[in-house]
């Protein structure tokens, strides 16, 4: 039987006003009422445009030249307004703060159904249901402004979804969330995709969270759809594509595997599962890598550590320290928290940068962000503070430069106490840079931005221009250095403000958040610059969320909760230790491998059991 | 950072938004037609006591920043540009614009009354804004006046935003070494103008963000329906009752001359029982409504008649 299409696209092209390249060029497609749709792609492909042209706010939003057609339900979107179509096509944004248009959960929800003019009966009926069925009934009393970036994004799906509309189009709706409100974020899309049979189309960058959700993966490049089709057919085609965004897992089994290739972290295990015990029975001669454990199998993998180290250049003096402080957290880790401070508080680190002694912060509203945490960090480290929302990782990296003051315990930079330094007095020895990139961008053009830091933190005005050109170089950015940093594309944007950050080479470097928002080939250049920084010998501090960014560029992992460091040591020892916060790698090869934590320990693992 | 309404369970929150708006009304209407500075502490008193039956006295309290702020301008800026009252104080030498400065006491008292009655007006604005829900004020609205509501609705909840916006365009900038705060007024002024076209991109991001939300959810369809509709009960007569006896206490006291106090040119009061009477009538009032509330909190009779 032939199936009825809710959606067709057909041969869509559309131009932003003011702007000569297309957007969207010649997208087609259909969609059948249940599908699950995810749209991929780098920045700048054309994910938010095809999104927004679903619901019809492009073009009657935005202006602009449109070609081809689009109809959902039987109704061409180009001479619908936005609002008629807003019962059929339901859309959630990226930013939750910007869709919120009152301040109480419950008059949120009412909000749209006030505009389609509903009576109030059936007005109070949805309103309950959607509450009911994605668990918002216990926000009731709360005021929007009190609601974590997790459960506003729940009330703006639940606001949408009162609407009835049978499609929903959610445009990198997780972007804003930490690792588990997405999670939670999109298993209720899915639920509500199985259950209604609603169409979902969903634009992400972090596939390895809907990836195995999805019916259909749509591969958007320069505004055109290359590749339409079932995840398994995409992981096949993503083979001579490796810009293509894929998880981490199915990454991992794509090289070699003829056949089908793992979705999820379950399946991965299952692979990693049957390839071991093919090699433990099958095999006369078991490899010197395979091992007995005490109830199982197990492949000890060499951590990329000391190769990494050695390989980066750096002096042998800040490796040894490097190593060296690695080989102490790996003991800090298993240590309780007051033999940890006894140590740390000896000053053992003799080249150490940044030093923490029992600092708590607290902010005015009486939270308790920072709770006695006692830290080191050695010049010449590459470090990942990681913990979920609320944890306190951000308020204890702005503690490094100044912007927040401890309520209580001491930071110290290169053994002097920053109580009294200027913001600006500290940016010389540690850059950072925030969650929003934008924030950093004021100049009208990308050298006049570098500029501005050089002339701020004092370099000498002859070293400048050498200064601006090696950072331009670095990053990639020379082609833009005479363009406005607000016309560029986000993964553009990004390295601008870390080239701002970088050009005056801080020894300590703190980017908070460097991977939200921004796509698979962005961040692997951002790991590479990152990397090669480190090598130079300088500091890194990253606060992130993507482990598996962590994992790959980091040596040590702070593991933060309630304000407090629960672990801190070498990146195998913490996050083979975590249940959750570790890599899709060591999810697959736990109890199978040990050590695994990053793609090339994973592939070596591999490696040894086939 | 001055904190926000929250929802709490209080009879205040559970009157209807219009009773609660009347009852705040009467208390600026008594404070600005009186001049006495007792009957302003007994209105800023009562209004201390409505605020701690709705729960929110200690955020309540904490607009005295403001108050203060309001209340030593209004002091100093009085005396010396007054020249009546016949307690001079201090003669002081002739300056530009205000010619010779002359400070009398009646002129300085007369600047505490006004700061007091400003304090007054603040703090009932302070308990509106902690005691009614913003969404349900916007509900009073209908016709061309709920867009405009609307838009002041969101225009407020915007300010925050862009405050914290701001805050960490500052912080960025200072992360770089920008130093934003040295040298005299004027440098940090124009150290901080290149921040502002950022700052607006940014709130015009927000608000593009917004209208494409508002369109997508179908805003300006036609006619809307509305959600919550309050209907006024039992309490809400009572709150009326209590707000007309107030305003009625201070137009009477004023008309009759019992509330009367007088500045100029010397300071004068007229005392008795009547002027006592009426002065302690917003605070027995007030007393009431506290009363009242937690009989409603305990009762769920005048709960279901509220």
């Amino acid at each position: 039987m032939e199936e009825i299409e809710l959606v067709e696209i057909e041969g869509l092209s559309y131009t932003y006003p003011g702007r000569r390249e297309p957007a969207l060029r010649d997208v087609s497609m259909s969609l059948t009422p249940g599908e699950f749709v995810l749209l991929v792609g780098a920045s700048g492909s054309g994910k938010s445009t095809l999104c927004r042209a679903l619901n019809g706010l492009v073009p009657h939003f935005y202006g602009g030249r449109i070609g081809g057609s689009v109809r959902v339900a039987g109704v061409d979107t180009a001479t619908t307004e936005v609002r008629d179509l807003a019962r059929t096509v339901g859309m959630v944004f990226q930013d939750p703060e910007n869709q919120m248009v009152t301040d109480s959960p419950v008059s949120e929800i009412a909000f749209g159904l006030e505009n389609i003019g509903l009576e109030r009966l059936q007005m109070r009926k949805r309103v309950e249901e959607v509450m009911a069925s994605l668990r918002l009934s216990q926000l009731r009393d709360k005021r929007i402004s009190e609601l974590s970036g997790g459960q506003k994004q729940k009330v703006a799906l639940a606001s949408v979804l009162a609407m009835h509309p049978s499609v929903l189009v959610l445009d990198e709706p997780t972007s804003q969330l930490d690792p588990i409100s997405a999670e939670d974020f999109l298993s209720q899309v899915k639920s509500l995709n199985d259950e209604l049979g609603l169409v979902v189309v969903l634009a992400e960058h972090r596939v390895e969270r809907c990836f195995h959700f999805a019916d259909r993966v749509v591969v958007l490049d320069g505004g055109r759809a290359v590749f339409a089709g079932s995840p398994e057919e995409m992981a096949r085609w993503s083979r001579g594509h490796d810009w293509a965004p894929l998880p981490p897992v199915t990454r991992l089994f794509l090289a070699g595997s003829e056949n089908g290739v793992p979705l999820t972290v379950k399946q991965g295990r299952a692979r990693v599962a049957a390839l071991a015990a093919r090699k433990g029975t099958g095999d006369a001669g078991v490899p010197p890598a395979l091992h007995g454990r005490s109830a199982s199998r197990s492949i000890s993998v060499a951590p990329d550590r000391p190769d990494d180290l050695a390989s980066r250049g750096s002096c042998p003096r800040e490796a040894e320290a490097r190593l060296g402080a690695s080989r102490r957290n790996d003991v800090v880790g298993t240590m309780d928290q007051r033999q940890k401070r006894k140590m740390q508080n000896k000053g053992s680190c003799p080249i150490c940068c940044i030093e923490t002694r029992d600092l708590w912060h607290v902010y005015d509203d009486g939270t308790e962000a920072l709770r006695g945490v006692d830290l080191s960090i050695a010049q010449g480290e590459f470090v990942a503070v990681i913990g979920e929302n609320g944890s306190g990782k951000t308020t204890l990296v702005r503690h490094f430069n100044g912007l927040l003051r401890p309520s209580k315990g001491k930071v110290l930079v290169r053994g002097a106490d920053i109580k009294d330094a200027e913001v600006a007095s500290l940016a010389a020895g540690c850059g950072m840079l925030g969650q929003n990139p934008n924030n950093q961008l004021v100049a009208d053009t990308v050298v006049s931005e570098l500029a501005a830091t050089l002339a701020a933190v004092g370099a000498p005005a002859a070293e400048r221009e050498r200064m601006i050109e090696e950072t331009l170089e670095l990053l990639q950015i020379a082609p833009f250095r005479d363009s406005d940093p607000q016309d560029l594309s986000c993964g553009e944007r990004e390295r601008v403000a870390l080239a701002s950050v970088l050009v005056h080479k801080p020894p300590v470097l703190v980017l908070d958040e460097p991977t939200r928002g921004i796509d698979h080939a962005t961040k692997d250049r951002l790991a590479a610059y990152l990397r090669e920084y480190n090598a130079l010998g300088n500091t890194v501090i990253l606060v992130t969320h993507d482990l598996e960014f962590a994992a790959e560029c980091c040596q040590r992992v702070l593991l933060m909760g309630s304000g407090r460091i629960l672990a801190d040591g070498d990146k195998h020892a913490v996050l083979t230790d975590s249940l959750f916060f570790t890599t899709q790698y060591n999810k697959c090869f736990r109890g199978v491998a040990d050590g695994v934590v990053t793609r090339s320990e994973a592939s070596s693992a591999l490696e040894a059991m086939s | 950072m001055i904190p926000a309404f929250r929802k709490k369970k209080c009879m205040l929150q559970a009157l209807h938004p219009a009773t609660v708006l009347t009852l705040a009304l009467s208390l600026v209407l008594v404070s600005l037609i009186t001049d006495n500075p007792l009957f302003q502490v007994a209105v800023i008193a009562a209004t201390a006591m409505l605020a701690a039956s709705a729960g929110v006295f200690r955020e309540w309290l904490s607009w005295w920043k403001i108050c203060a702020v309001v209340g030593v301008m209004t002091l100093i800026i009085n005396p010396l540009v007054s020249r009546y009252g016949s307690t001079v104080i201090w003669r002081g030498p002739s300056v530009p614009v205000l010619g010779h400065l002359i400070i009398t006491a009646e002129a300085v008292a007369y600047g505490a009354g006004m700061a007091l009655r400003l304090a007054a007006v603040i703090w009932v604005f302070a308990l509106v804004t902690l005691a009614v829900d913003p969404d349900s004020v916007l509900g009073l609205m209908r016709g061309r006046g709920s867009s405009s509501a609307l838009l002041s609705a969101l225009t407020l909840r915007m300010v925050p935003t862009t405050v914290r916006d701001a805050s960490e365009l500052l912080d960025a900038q200072r992360s770089r070494g920008i130093a934003l705060d040295k040298g005299s007024k004027w440098a940090v002024l124009k150290s901080r103008l290149p921040l502002v076209k950022r700052s607006m991109s940014t709130s015009l991001d927000r608000a593009i963000g917004l209208a494409e939300a508002m369109e997508s959810r179908g805003y300006g369809s036609g006619r809307r329906s509305r959600y919550e509709e309050r209907r006024f009960g039992l309490l809400d007569a009572a709150a009326f009752a209590v707000a007309a006896v107030i305003a009625a206490v201070g137009i009477a006291g004023v008309a009759a001359g019992v509330l009367s106090f007088k500045y100029y040119p010397v300071l004068s009061m007229r005392y008795g029982a009547p002027a006592v009477l009426l002065m302690l009538a917003p605070l027995v009032l007030a007393m009431g409504m506290m009363v009242l509330s937690e009989v409603w909190k305990r009762s769920n009779w005048l709960r279901l008649r509220a």
